[in-house]
């Protein structure tokens, strides 16, 4: 299936070349032009709103991160190497647009979570002090298929998203997880006139295999190296001690939503709009191979609302692109030990930013704009573990693009800035555990640090370098400096240091 | 499109929100010392959650009462130990001591989760004897590089000021339920409400006291003599072996074989011990291939072994241990099926009811990780603290009592008859008795 799913759509996203729009590395040369191709592909009603009707880009890309300036829950350091394809493809009464990517990812010194993702959000895991090296692999898969019921005013499509990610840990407790998510997401489009409007329902649902063991048998049951001791991680306080060290867990996950959208355009200006509600129910509990049943120890539900908009106007002189997004997070959990829900997340994330090219023949610079507004609360009311924390980020950047002879080149130079706005951390002593010290109290200074950070991009894209295709690179760095000097916890088994440096650097085809 | 997508969201389930969870603990006298005016406000009262292994200490006020207003919810274990000077002691009761007195009581596995729950505990006075338990090494050597069980012991010492003799000294090792706490199903007939056997369940039992004033033995052995063959001195010790043999060298076992050692600095030399277990000649036993008698070492002699082919501590701690003294023969004392059992047969196992009233120390072990742990075998006026050696099974280390004073050179060990404030750990078992912590 996965096989199948990764041959076709590889298929879809390289083998028809592409022309007539124009050739398909300029849809990525442009930072707006990046954001429409990257809006096209997200669902049915987007992709019969866009012009690009065939084109294809492949990347090999390289990644990494270093630095203590972090999370306590995550890596200090970590590379990825990926293998990344997308492509749109137009054929009779059908569009396709389809994506695949592979990637290995190395981290480093990376404790208290033994999750397959990174997410700071979802309880019910395993963590232990001990931080160790993780070795994961994921493949990603999806795309969106449109056809036309009606000319000019009827569609029906659906958007297939398929995910696998292992992860390994190596040393003692080592976890090794396997996971996966499929959604599907079957829509109606109408066309009125140039307005297109699409309504889709959400259906997905995958599962966690978690398994939690030692190599070592000294570790396994004994309390003279707590470092070593696997906790099972209820919420954000609230934590278990696991009987035995060797665990075997399994995670289903049920997804349901809505999806509604627009397209369109008014005067000069090209608009997009999306708003999609999801209702996640992650369900933890003990895989029995004899039964047909598992057996279910606790739920997290999670809804999630997201809205976006991008707007494109374009004239003679300045193209300009402004873009908003909002996501509200309501999370809680169902323990089914205490009958009742102990932690709650909520999270609301608000972005908007603005661009304006300057249109020139060969040189064209481009300014910009962004703020970010992220809030985050936390109660886990077993432990009496009450975390909030809210930060505003500004930023402005400026970019350029040179296109001159066989080549093009664009750079790009990032400066953001993030404040600590509202915050307040409420935990008894004598709730304070292991958990406390190591990760609430390290993350709530991180989260309420302030930072300067700042990020640059260069890339060339080569027109003559193979006959079939264009071809070019792209590389970026990043970094961050924590501006204050003030913890707030004397008793942080964990402190953050002052800096955190990312880079990525990729080969890119454009077909 | 939005107002569809906002109603859908906002109408999802309402949670049952979890209420902040307290605990108040009122500390009181046991019957027997109920006359006398100790002040609680000195009573320190320890909540250990057994999921999380948070522990929780505070002091009681002097109505003996304790609030933890916020703790997880959870199974707790709830200790309260109360330390009385000698000279206050000596005042109130009337009755001479020469060291403070230690009241310990203890609640095990109590549920925590409504908004407010209320608990008491009874402090009472322990025994205090001149046999004590000085070192136990139950944890053996790692299986592969070490010598696994074959390496364990246990040293007795005297604590008195006088000679004692260690002839028809017993030692047992007690019978119990060893499976976790949060596994048991609490409500089959022969189990109390701490989890542990009601003995008055058991086959031809009629004594209803049968759990409170006695102890039954699973395996019991005894130091021959004929009275005052065995001499040990103030502040010295004797250590009982279960095969007495230098286990950091090679030897050959019954079946032949020679038995190595791949890390000999992980066992330990019981060529020296002064008493040994040996069960090759045990009725109805099948020999075990390494325990050796060795005819340079007195044997114990045998009045049941329990389930082990020698003297086998159970190295992840699920042992309680008992010594004591008695005029009259064991051999003639009741013995009474496990109270799990519904018919007698021809295989039924009989475990040695002995009075609690004999009993000279007792030692509960307990499984280090709290979310494993077992019901305690002995109640609060035999020990009312577990203790493990922090690093677990196989890891070498040994349990050893801690000194509380020295009086003319005499060491005087720390007796207070709970485990985890008397003893301590040592990381390499000593065998020359001359090790103090």
């Amino acid at each position: 299936m996965k096989y199948l799913l990764s041959v076709c759509l590889i298929g879809i996203s390289l083998h028809f070349p592409a022309f007539a729009q124009g050739s398909a590395d300029s849809l990525y040369f442009f930072k707006q032009e990046r954001a429409l191709t990257a809006w096209s592909m997200s669902n049915g009603t987007q992709l019969l709103n866009s012009a690009i009707y065939r084109t294809g880009k492949a990347d090999i890309s390289f990644s990494g991160y270093d630095g203590h300036f972090r999370r306590a829950q995550q890596a200090e350091t970590g590379t990825e190497a990926q293998v990344y394809t997308e492509g749109i493809s137009t054929l009779n009464r059908f569009k396709f647009s389809g994506y695949f990517s592979f990637g290995r990812v190395w981290q480093d010194s990376l404790a208290w979570s033994a999750k397959g993702t990174g997410d700071d959000m979802t309880p019910y895991y395993y963590g232990s002090i001990k931080a160790g090296k993780f070795e994961r692999l994921a493949y990603e898969m999806g795309g969106t298929a449109v056809y036309v019921l009606v000319n000019d005013r009827l569609y029906a499509g659906t958007n297939l998203n398929y995910r696998y990610r292992s992860s390994t840990r190596s040393v003692d407790p080592r976890p090794e997880i396997d996971q996966f998510d499929l959604e599907i997401a079957p829509e109606l489009s109408l066309r009125l006139g140039k307005h297109l409007f699409g309504a889709a329902v959400k259906l997905g649902f995958g599962s966690e295999n978690i398994n939690v063991d030692y190599k070592n048998p000294d570790f396994k049951l004994s309390l003279g190296y707590p470092d070593r001791i696997n906790y099972y991680l209820r919420g954000y306080g609230f934590l278990d001690k696991t009987r035995h060290g060797a665990q075997t867990d399994v995670k289903t996950k049920r997804l349901s939503g809505a999806l509604v959208n627009y397209a369109g355009s008014a005067g000069r200006f090209d608009i997009r709009f999306r708003a999609d509600y999801s209702h996640l129910l992650e369900r933890n509990g003990k895989e029995l191979t004899n039964s047909s049943r598992d057996t279910i120890s606790n739920e997290f539900l999670l809804n999630k609302l997201d809205a976006d908009i991008l707007m494109t106007g374009r004239s003679e002189a300045v193209n300009h692109q402004l873009s908003a997004t909002f996501s509200f997070f309501d999370g809680y959990d169902h323990d089914l030990r205490l009958r009742a829900s102990s932690y709650f997340y909520n999270r609301t994330f608000v972005e908007g930013s603005y661009l304006a090219r300057l249109v020139r023949k060969e040189i064209s610079p481009e300014f910009g704009a962004g703020i970010i507004y992220d809030a985050v609360q936390r109660r886990d009311i077993s432990s009496a573990h009450f975390v909030d924390h809210s930060v505003v980020e500004p930023r402005i950047e400026t970019n350029l693009y040179l296109s001159k002879g066989k080549g093009k080149w664009f750079s790009g130079v990032q400066l953001a800035y993030r404040i600590p706005v509202a915050s307040s951390i409420s935990v008894p002593q004598s709730q304070e555990t292991v958990f406390t010290t190591g990760v609430v109290y390290p993350d709530y200074d991180y989260h309420t640090s302030s930072a300067v950070g700042i990020s640059g991009e260069l890339g060339y894209i080569a027109h003559s370098f193979l006959k079939q295709f264009n071809a070019g690179i792209t590389g970026g760095v990043s970094y961050w400096s924590r501006t204050d000097e003030q913890l707030s916890f004397a008793n942080s088994t964990f402190v953050m240091g002052k800096s955190r440096f990312s880079f990525n650097a990729s080969l890119n085809f454009y077909f | 499109m939005v107002a569809v997508v906002i109603a859908g969201a906002s109408c999802k389930k309402e949670p049952n929100e979890l209420q902040a969870v307290s605990l108040k603990v009122t500390v009181a006298l046991d019957q027997a010392l109920s006359g006398y005016t100790f002040n609680l406000a000195d009573a320190e009262i320890t909540a250990t959650n057994l999921t999380s292994g948070k522990v929780n200490t505070a002091k009681a006020d002097a109505s003996g009462v304790v609030n933890f207003s916020s703790i997880s919810p959870g199974n707790y274990d709830v200790k309260a130990t109360l330390t009385v000077k000698a000279e206050d002691y000596t005042t109130i009761t009337g009755t001479f001591v020469e060291d403070d007195v230690v009241l310990n009581g203890t609640l095990t596995n109590k549920t925590v989760s409504d908004a407010s729950t209320s608990l008491n505990i009874d402090i009472k006075a322990g025994r205090v004897g001149g046999w004590v338990f000085k070192q136990i090494y139950y944890a053996g050597s790692h299986t592969s590089n070490g010598a696994s069980f074959r390496d364990q012991f246990i040293e007795i010492y005297n604590n008195s000021n006088e000679i004692l003799y260690a002839d028809s000294l017993y030692f047992a090792q007690v019978e119990g339920v060893n499976t976790r706490l949060s596994s048991i199903d609490f409500s089959l007939p022969y189990l109390r409400s701490n989890g542990q056997y009601d003995w008055t369940k058991s086959i031809g039992m009629n004594d209803v006291n049968a759990n409170e004033n006695y102890t039954y033995a699973r395996s019991l052995f005894m130091i021959p003599g004929t009275g005052k063959q065995h001499a040990v001195l103030p502040g010295k010790s004797i250590i009982i072996a279960g095969t007495a043999l230098n286990h950091k060298a090679p030897f050959t076992n019954n079946t032949g074989k020679e038995v190595t050692v791949k890390d000999p600095s992980l066992t330990v030399d019981l060529s020296g011990a002064d008493f040994e277990v040996y069960l090759g000649d045990f009725p109805g036993n099948t020999p075990l291939a390494t325990d050796m008698d060795n005819p340079a070492i007195t044997n114990m002699v045998n009045y049941a072994r329990g389930v082990g082919k020698d003297l086998i501590l159970d190295a992840t701690g699920r042992d309680a241990y008992v010594l004591f003294k008695s005029s009259q023969p064991v051999s003639a004392w009741k013995k009474y099926p496990s109270p799990d059992e519904t018919s007698i047969t021809t295989s039924t196992d009989y475990f040695y009811q002995v009075p609690n009233t004999l009993l000279l120390d007792a030692v509960q072990i307990q499984v280090p990780l709290e979310t494993s742990r077992i019901p305690r075998k002995l109640h609060d006026g035999l020990d009312a603290g577990p203790v493990f050696v922090s690093k677990g099974q196989y890891s070498s280390q040994s349990l050893i009592r801690k000194t509380s004073k020295t009086v003319n050179g005499r060491v005087v060990l720390k007796d207070t008859n709970n485990s985890a404030n008397d003893f301590t750990e040592l990381n390499t078992p000593d065998v020359t008795k001359s090790v103090f912590k």
